[in-house]
């Protein structure tokens, strides 16, 4: 049989582009990057991480792509491999200058070469080049990290995107692969965001395998699955994954803990302290709370980080004074003051929390100066908590302001994403005094918040140190309830002594090291850069000292830092022509507005967005929950009347809602379609009782100033499972029973006694509470409340 | 439209370069409502956030300067959304283009119109489960045929 086609000459093709286009529709890869792989072995609280990026040419010239991609912001980079066929080639670790040098002569020269770079803690760039047209390679990069410890939980996070990032100031240049320009605010922007992906995503195999005998293992994102494997566990996600969002794994160990722990390998040692328990320390406190209301904070982002901030602000005591800044790239103030703990202020506020949208960029600096701004009177303490996704590229200068700013307050850092800038939360906590805590929106953020309110108030210990050998952070750490410190010294003395004060006194410890069969340099190197960076930010006249010392520390350790990179050269093959250069795009984080993958709207028509003309989101749940509370114990009139306003109020505005909207152009509907996004989300969540307890408690502490209400309450959330000092609700418990004691005797010996019986680990039947209730002669009424709010 | 030669040598700012972009593209249905007709300043830093238009050249003082090649960037992927391809599969086709590829894509698409007439081809049956379809616009199609009917003699009706 015969087939013709007839020969065409050189020419262009008619159909032009869309010809390309239709050329690569229907092939599987259209990006350099084809796969991610990821094997994490975790011992203790250690994790060595091979990642694995494999790339393939889909072009028809010969190809030098680009990947920037996160890593561990804690993790040291250790070793780069590229694999060509069966062969595998090592990197080696040089001053940066001279690894980009020689790469580039690798490229000139025609051999395949791989650079690795590390611009940010977070933030690497890897480049690959003379990659001819049909071939692949794979590059393997090895990175080891300490894992934190919270609350007992062991965490490992790894990033697996850069997200769009906010950037602020005027540009000024544009020398990086990425598509942003450097700007006055950022001076290296232009090396940080990776472009990004409308469609596709590149899959992810993910493999971790945990040493020894764990508990209590969670995932907050993936599915996984569990494979009891030698007393150990290997996890994977149960589904497709793709690089879109963090990967965080937290287990607990059977390990009881103790004060002190130390582990030696014979040149640096690992000392960990752990937070003795001391009794509450009560300060009266200015509570200063910054919401990030920028655009990338739409959808569950802002209904989480509204949860966050009433819970936070309902477990203040009388006694305090409170402060509200929202931000986006304009500057929004509750009061211009701070305002006295009240019922009046805390109504107020939760109507301006309820209020608050989503809208414009991220301009935290401003926020986070004005949270700091002014006098705090002596004998209070100023504490800041900052609830964002932390998506801005400003870095550095936010790490300055901050620690220029410690002596005013401490600054605790809530990261609220799926793929949360780690980073900088962790940066501003450390150098504000504080902690940062990372969450997904998903996560129970009120358990997260009330672990932040644990710690608020003040530290258990200050000026910790160690002695015996060279910290790699010299500095004295802060102990707050449930996160341990750790110091990494280098040496191997035989005896560790720490110390530190704390409300009943100065304490000293000492310990005699294990031995440890893992390597501790690496680690040690890693904290010791960080530490030599942050010290850079805030001194930046001392560059030319601390520049080669971050230098030499990294090369003699083998640590990846940013004045350094891994460069590897195959001599063996050979390409001819100049590389085509394809910047590898970035998938949009999992549960980001769509809205983002689109072109900007061109700017809102005056009077569009935000402000006291929009719709409030009301979380229906919590009214619900107060109402049953209502019908079932006398209630006062005022918040009574309040409950049912809010539902009715919010029915009205979503009549008018929907009449003042007719039907807008796509671009200009996503604002109010976020707020309708988010208020279904809000809706989706069923009432959580406990919540709505929180929520409606006075400021005083009492509900309603009535004191079997108040006892129905306490006794309602000991059911629920909080005490005073466990569990989600434990301010609101420690409040009202606060109040009791001070108001009604009778009531606080009745609730004490199942408080008691709580907080000793026994446990707390409803019948048990009812008889109570008979014996001491209460009402039915009172009962049924009590009752009615544990079924929710 | 015009040649975009001419620019081969341009340097542009912003606002220049969007003007070079709009003039290329006159005439040229691209888009529909949902997208934006005449390319601006904002159309063009999404472009750079998707990867389709390179970083600048270099800045002068705090102002960028761009080149024929972000021109025709630019003229490119209004042009394949004018022949109905998505923003999407154009991210999947224009990086690593070289300027080369985009001059013919962005100036040829650029001239046909938004639906392209189907080409006229000619079928014809050498022999019996023979065809031959042939391009009138790439050969010519009697010589063609004249040669092949020597080749299959009795063939053609």
């Amino acid at each position: 049989m015969m087939t013709l086609a007839p020969t065409l000459p050189e020419t262009r093709d008619p159909r032009g582009f869309g010809a390309l286009v239709a050329l690569h529709e229907g092939r599987e890869v259209a990006f350099p990057l084809t796969s991610v792989r990821v094997r994490t072995e975790i011992a203790g609280d250690c994790a060595r991480t091979v990642v694995e990026q494999s790339f393939a040419n889909p072009l028809g010239a010969v190809l030098e792509a680009v990947h920037l991609f996160p890593l561990p912001e804690d993790g040291a980079v250790v070793d780069l491999e590229l694999c060509v066929g069966d062969r595998v080639i090592r990197a080696e670790h040089r001053e940066r200058k001279d690894a980009e040098r020689v790469f580039a002569e690798a490229r000139e020269q025609g051999h395949k070469a791989g650079l690795l770079t590390a611009e940010r803690a977070d933030i690497h760039t890897l480049r690959v080049t003379n990659l001819p047209p049909g071939e692949s390679v794979r590059v393997r990069i090895v990175v080891v990290e300490r894992l934190e410890t919270i609350d007992g939980e062991t965490r490992w996070r790894f990033p697996t995107v850069i997200p769009p990032r906010y950037l602020p100031g005027t540009a000024t240049g544009h020398d990086g692969v990425g598509v942003l320009p450097n700007t006055d605010a950022v001076p290296d922007a232009s090396r940080l965001q990776p472009p990004m992906r409308l469609a596709g995503g590149t899959p992810l195999d993910l493999e971790v395998h945990v040493a020894g005998p764990i508990a209590g293992v969670r995932s907050s994102l993936h599915a996984i699955r569990l494979d009891l494997d030698d007393g150990g566990m290997r996890l994977a996600p149960s589904a497709t994954s793709t690089c879109d969002r963090d990967f965080v794994l937290a287990f607990k160990t059977r390990t009881a803990a103790v004060a002190l722990h130390a582990w030696t390998d014979g040149k640096f040692t690992l000392v960990r302290v752990e937070p003795p328990i001391v009794a509450r320390h009560v300060v009266p406190r200015d509570a200063v709370f910054v919401v990030d209301i920028s655009g990338s904070m739409s959808g569950e982002k802002m209904v989480a980080a509204k949860r966050a901030l009433t819970t936070a602000l309902h477990g203040l005591s009388p006694g305090d004074r409170f402060a509200l800044i929202a931000f986006d790239d304009h500057l929004e103030r509750f009061r211009p003051e701070l305002v006295v703990y009240d019922d009046a202020a805390l109504t107020a506020a939760d109507k301006w929390i309820d209020a608050l949208h989503p809208r414009g960029g991220t301009e935290m600096l401003p926020a986070l100066q004005a949270a700091f701004d002014g006098e705090t009177p002596e004998g209070r303490v100023r504490t800041v908590l900052f609830v964002t996704d932390g998506q801005s590229q400003d870095e550095e200068r936010l790490v300055a302001a901050v620690a220029n700013r410690r002596r005013v307050a401490r600054l605790f850092t809530l990261g609220i994403d799926t793929a949360v800038n780690g980073s900088l939360m962790k940066r501003l906590a450390r150098v504000g005094g504080g902690v940062a805590e990372l969450c997904a929106p998903s996560d129970d953020i009120e358990g997260v918040v009330a672990r932040i309110e644990a710690r608020f108030g003040s530290p258990v210990a200050t000026e910790v140190v160690v002695s015996g050998g060279v910290a790699a952070r010299p500095d004295a750490q802060t102990l707050f309830t449930g996160r341990p410190a750790s110091f990494l010294v280098e040496g191997a003395p035989s005896v560790i002594a720490v110390t530190a004060n704390t409300a009943t006194g100065s304490v000293a410890l000492s310990i005699v090291p294990a031995r440890s069969s893992l390597p501790l340099g690496p680690l040690w190197a890693r904290e010791r850069i960080t530490w030599l960076e942050d010290r850079l930010t805030l001194r930046p006249h001392e560059e030319e000292a601390l520049r080669p010392e971050i230098l030499a520390t990294s090369l003699a350790h083998g640590v990846l830092s940013r004045f350094t990179a891994l460069v590897v050269v195959d001599r063996a093959t050979r390409t001819d022509g100049k590389p085509v250069e394809v910047v590898q795009p970035a998938e949009l984080p999992a549960g980001w507005s769509e809205s983002f993958r689109g072109a900007p709207p061109p700017s809102p028509p005056p009077g569009a967005s935000g402000g006291g003309g929009m719709m409030r989101s009301v979380v229906v749940g919590a009214v619900g929950a107060i109402r049953s509370l209502a019908m079932a114990a006398p209630m006062p009139k005022k918040a009574k009347g309040r409950a049912r306003l809010d539902a009715m109020e919010m029915e009205m505005e979503m009549e008018m809602e929907m009449a003042r909207a007719p039907a807008p152009p796509m671009m200009a509907a996503a604002p109010s379609g976020a707020a309708r996004e988010e208020r279904a989300m809000a809706d989706a969540k069923p009432a959580d009782p406990a919540s709505a307890l929180a929520r409606s408690q006075g400021a005083d502490g009492s509900y309603g100033s009535d004191a079997r209400r108040t006892a129905a309450a306490v006794l309602a959330l000991i059911l629920l499972g909080s005490t005073r000092s466990a569990g989600v609700r434990q301010r609101t418990v420690a409040k009202a029973f606060a109040w009791l004691e001070l108001h009604a005797p009778a009531q606080a010996r009745v609730v004490l006694t199942f408080l008691d019986r709580a907080e000793a680990g026994q446990a707390v039947a409803v019948d048990d509470v009812v008889r109570a209730f008979i014996d001491a002669g209460t009402e039915g009424a009172l009962l049924r409340s009590v009752i009615d709010v544990t079924r929710g | 439209m015009k040649s975009l030669l001419h620019h081969r040598e341009a340097r542009f700012d912003l606002d220049g370069l969007c003007a070079a972009a709009a003039e290329a593209l006159r005439g040229v249905q691209t888009g529909d409502a949902r997208t934006s007709d005449t390319p601006d300043a904002r159309l063009v830093r999404y472009y750079q956030s998707l990867g389709l238009v390179d970083r600048p050249l270099a800045y002068a003082g705090r102002s960028a300067v761009y080149g024929y090649r972000h021109l025709l960037q630019i003229v490119a992927v209004k042009s394949a959304q004018a022949a109905g391809a998505s923003l999407a599969q154009i991210q999947r086709a224009l990086p690593g283009r070289t300027t080369a590829e985009l001059e013919a894509a962005a100036v040829d698409e650029a001239d046909v119109p938004p639906q392209a007439k189907p080409r006229a081809l000619v079928t014809v049956e050498l022999a019996r489960g023979v065809l031959v379809t042939l391009d009138p616009e790439l050969v010519d199609v009697d010589q063609v045929l004249a040669s092949l009917t020597l080749a299959f003699p009795g063939g053609r009706s």
